[in-house]
């Protein structure tokens, strides 16, 4: 009856409770913020009012369904009226306290804020519409979800950021060209219509397929997310890094309506231009940041959902949503971090399908594309192509393709210099004997690798030279942009471009 | 059948690449100066190199090096990414609790200590009577943070001190051995890894290895720099959840009790955020953001007030725009025009230091180059965390050096400093004597 369990279950908690008491302290010791938020709250009244505004349609539905079995409204009900109240209350108890509430213009504002949630909206049809007239139809069966749509919406990302290239090239970064773009997607759109309707159905939640812990979990990230719109609401960027660069860029683009010299490559800045350049309002360049924090979190649950439970997963999204680094990062200094944590998370979602057979042949392909616009958007998107790749030979040959392939990536990545870029290099100066260690288990590695996998290593050189050769697709328009600039040839040169150091030359 | 070339066609690869990339490592010159360890090594810490690196992660989470809220990234990681050790079920259990008992020696010896030691930048061996005269936070919570960190630190503080010494005892200098040492170690462990990893799922096989490479690499090449190893996130955010529906209802409600009390601290700073009035940061952000929204004010009263400048300036140094602009710091670039063809950017005074002691020759130099303007950051020395203060003093130098030469017009400052005559303040930079009353932001000088 009674079940003896074992001294160690007793220790393993005792330890785990010391272990996160003693990290939990000294992350407060560290952090003497939250000791004066804990003891000053932010107001009450706005947390009873975005409570109250999620909780109405949850109560109607409870009302309805004592009537209409079955009745349950979309998820999406309680999630917008949530943010449209988070979008007024604490504007309107800020401007109270702060004594600017008798020359509000609230009409005003909420045509502001219509008109940047209707960019946002009309950019992100753009993009969606164009992933899914280049993506393949689903088949009949196949249910739309929120990962597919995801996908296709990066598709169209990429592909829309080629777009804004390649008229960035020509001179044709105005309004007009873009219009023409967005009107050429809409009416194949249309005239397409079975192949939209059969891959692009966009999903649709209940109330009810969610526990009232998830709601509670969902209610917190929404109320984030409309925090931070208020927030990114802004006519300039603030950040030292918005300011000097990504959301600078975005400006300069659309203002000289063609492609900027210098900058490396810069992906993230071209598709935010877009909102500058189509509307002519100065918020919707930023606001890009906004629209692609919300598409990570949608695939960030996707990604863990596919693992975990919806409550797990969507604990999951509001640990990151209220990170304070996310949230700074990407709201206050305009970083391209959302856009980059976007195209990390469809990377690994895309490999993860890769992983399970059969696969569709030409996910390979569309792996690499993906890793390229992520290096595209910031080369150090490297430090997770090459361990993605490590992977990938981990899984398809095993342990000693995982030594071979970290062998090989570590020795170049010493003799590259990589460390010059973060200023440790003039700490270390190392005899290269390390190397030359190296290099013996590499070609130790390489035997027995070759002695286990004698077939199927052929296929997965294969797949590697395909990942690489489509990352350099993705990068060779800029590599040529920034060839141009140069006056010798290099690698760095391909990959940064032209520096300001020409100005005092 | 045959055989396929496959090991040179991979060494041929690894040698191509490594060709190709040594070339990257010649282009990079070595600037001879200290403005890489003042601008990125902030991020990693100054402490002694094995322990900068083994210790990164850890602080990075602790916010030790950086104490800013644009690096907090919360505490759960910490905590569960090591209790995964003891957490989860291996098939080779003596190499798993060896691993485990490893680990949590590590940072409980090592790694919390000298977070300790970091972020409240002590020399080695001041701990103890640093704790001594300690003045406790006035917030009961916090107070008992401190007293619960002070007597971890009472314990372990003195044999961390002592390998501290130990690894000081080394003749070989740091520099020569942290690479080799950290990489081979790397090596080690993931050989193990490789092994607690059998028979797990594929997924999970791939998440682990990905996770623990990009970990390694961002520990080896970011200075500490958290958004470079942004793939983090999600990927130790599955490895921790993973397994939830089948996992111990005490495990869940541990992990529950943590990650909600992580998100009990970051959401309502989050919502505080917004009614935070402080012009501490001097930018009057949340106000003024929200004037703009309902319209109160417009576009141009914006930049006024987040530039603090009169706009008859910025219009000035936007009438030529040929004329080229020295700037180091500031929020001033994106409101100059076209500042793609027109800013040089010097933050840490890299270039500007070589004219230290030539004061004519900087002017001659700019003016033959077309530069106009000179713009310095006057807060630059606050985010100078070197032991050395190496840039506080080159931006006094600046300062001294662009103030004192003839041939610069100090067209607008916001210092403040006491005018002895009248009694009373003026901006103006003062010279090295002046009583300074308010340190300001920037100085705008046009070169004649």
């Amino acid at each position: 009856m009674f079940q003896s369990i074992p001294i160690s279950h007793y220790l393993k908690i005792t330890f785990s409770l010391v272990f996160a008491f003693l990290v939990c302290s000294l992350y407060l010791y560290t952090h003497p913020e939250y000791a004066e938020i804990a003891e000053s709250p932010p107001r009450f009244q706005i947390f009873l009012l975005l409570l109250l505004a999620y909780a109405i349609p949850l109560i109607i539905e409870k009302l309805i369904q004592t009537k209409i079995q079955n009745f349950s409204l979309p998820v999406l009900v309680p999630i917008i009226l949530t943010f449209i109240v988070g979008l007024y209350a604490p504007q309107y108890f800020f401007l109270k306290e702060i004594g600017y509430l008798k020359n509000a213009d609230f009409i005003f504002y909420t045509g502001l804020t219509a008109s940047a949630l209707g960019s946002i909206l009309w950019i992100f049809t753009i993009c969606w519409l164009t992933g899914a007239l280049i993506g393949p139809p689903y088949d009949a069966n196949h249910q739309p979800n929120w990962q597919q749509l995801m996908l296709q919406t990066a598709k169209g990302i990429m592909v829309f950021t080629l777009v804004l290239y390649l008229l960035g090239t020509f001179n044709l970064l105005h309004s007009v060209s873009l219009w023409i773009y967005s009107g050429i997607i809409v009416t194949l759109s249309g005239v397409l219509r079975k192949k939209i309707s059969k891959s692009t159905l966009i999903p649709s939640s209940k109330i009810a397929d969610f526990s009232y812990w998830s709601h509670l979990l969902i209610f917190g990230i929404v109320t984030v997310l409309a925090a931070n719109f208020i927030e990114q609401l802004r006519p300039v960027p603030t950040g030292y890094d918005g300011m000097t660069v990504y959301a600078n860029l975005s400006f300069l683009l659309a203002d000289y309506q063609q492609l900027v010299a210098g900058f490396g490559a810069y992906n993230w800045p071209l598709f935010a231009s877009a909102g500058l350049v189509l509307f002519k309002k100065p918020e919707m360049a930023l606001m890009a940041n906004f629209q692609i924090v919300v598409l990570s979190l949608i695939t960030l649950y996707t990604l863990l959902k596919s693992f975990l439970g919806k409550t797990p997963a969507l604990l999951g999204v509001l640990l990151l949503a209220a990170l304070p680094s996310l949230n700074r990062m990407v709201y206050m200094q305009q970083k391209v971090e959302g856009a980059f944590l976007f195209f990390t998370l469809i990377l690994l979602i895309q490999v993860i399908q890769f992983l399970k057979e059969p696969h569709p042949k030409w996910l390979t392909f569309q792996i690499g594309l993906t890793a390229g616009f992520l290096f595209g958007i910031k080369p150090t998107g490297i430090l997770l192509i090459i361990p993605i790749i490590i992977g990938i030979w981990f899984i398809k040959t095993g342990f000693w393709g995982l030594i071979t392939t970290i062998c090989g990536a570590l020795l170049i990545l010493m003799n590259a210099g990589l460390d010059f870029f973060s200023g440790l290099s003039q700490l270390n100066s190392p005899s290269p004997t390390y190397l030359y260690v190296l290099v013996f288990i590499l070609l130790g590695s390489l035997i027995a690798l070759y002695a286990q996998n004698k077939n199927s290593i052929g296929r997965t050189i294969k797949t590697t030279a395909i990942i690489v050769g489509a990352i350099l697709l993705a990068f060779a328009p800029w590599a040529y942009k920034n060839s141009q600039e140069i006056e010798q040839l290099s690698v760095t040169g391909l990959i940064q471009g032209r520096s300001s150091i020409h100005l005092i030359q | 059948m045959r055989k396929k070339p496959i090991g040179f066609i991979f060494l041929l690869i690894v040698a191509l690449s490594s060709k190709l990339f040594a070339q990257i490592a010649e282009e990079n010159i070595r600037v001879p100066n200290t403005s890489m360890r003042e601008e990125i090594q902030r991020y990693a810490g100054y402490e002694d190199l094995p322990i900068m690196y083994l210790t990164l992660g850890s602080d990075s989470f602790l916010g030790v090096n950086m104490d800013r809220s644009f690096m907090d990234i919360g505490f759960v990681i910490l905590v569960f990414l090591p209790l995964l050790l003891i957490w989860k079920k291996t098939q080779v259990r003596g190499l798993q609790w060896g691993i485990a008992l490893f680990s949590f020696g590590f940072l409980l010896l090592i790694a919390f200590p000298s977070a300790i030691y970091n972020y409240h930048d002590l020399p080695l061996g001041a701990l103890s009577d640093y704790l001594k005269n300690y003045s406790y936070h006035s917030k009961p919570i916090h107070s008992t943070a401190e007293k619960i960190v002070h007597l971890f630190a009472s314990l372990t503080g003195p044999p961390y001190e002592k390998i501290v010494l130990w690894l000081r005892s080394f003749q070989t200098p740091y520099g020569k051995w942290s690479y080799p040492f950290l990489i081979f170690s790397f090596l080690g462990f993931l050989i193990i890894l490789s092994l607690l990893l059998k028979n797990k799922a594929k997924e999970i096989q791939f998440l682990a290895v990905t996770f623990l490479i990009v970990g390694f690499l961002w520990i080896l090449f970011s200075s500490g720099i958290i958004w470079y190893g942004l793939a983090l996130f999600p990927l130790s955010t599955l490895l921790i959840f993973y397994g939830w529906e089948k996992m111990e209802s005490w495990k869940k409600g541990f992990l529950l009790i943590f990650v909600l009390l992580q998100i009990g601290f970051h959401l309502p700073y989050r919502y505080a955020r917004y009614y935070d009035t402080d012009q501490s940061s001097g930018l009057p952000m949340e106000s003024a953001v929200s004037a703009y929204q309902t319209r109160q004010i417009d576009r141009a009263q914006y930049i006024a007030l987040l530039t603090n400048l009169p706009i008859e300036l910025l219009n000035y140094i936007n009438q030529d725009l040929s004329a080229k602009i020295y700037r180091s710091g500031t929020n001033l670039h994106f409101f100059i025009l076209q500042n793609d063809k027109r800013v040089f950017e010097d933050n840490q005074f890299g270039r500007l230091q070589y004219f230290f002691g030539e004061k004519e020759e900087f002017r001659r130099f700019l003016k033959n180059k077309g530069f106009r303007f000179v713009i310095l950051d006057l807060a630059m020395g606050t985010i100078d965390t070197t032991p050395e203060q190496s840039l506080k003093s080159k931006q006094e130098e600046a300062i001294e050096l662009v103030r004192t030469t003839p041939g610069f017009r100090l067209l607008y400052t916001d210092r403040v400093i006491l005018d002895r005559a009248s009694g009373s303040g003026k901006q103006d930079l003062g010279s090295k004597d002046s009583k300074v009353i308010r340190n300001g932001k920037l100085a705008i000088f046009e070169v004649l």
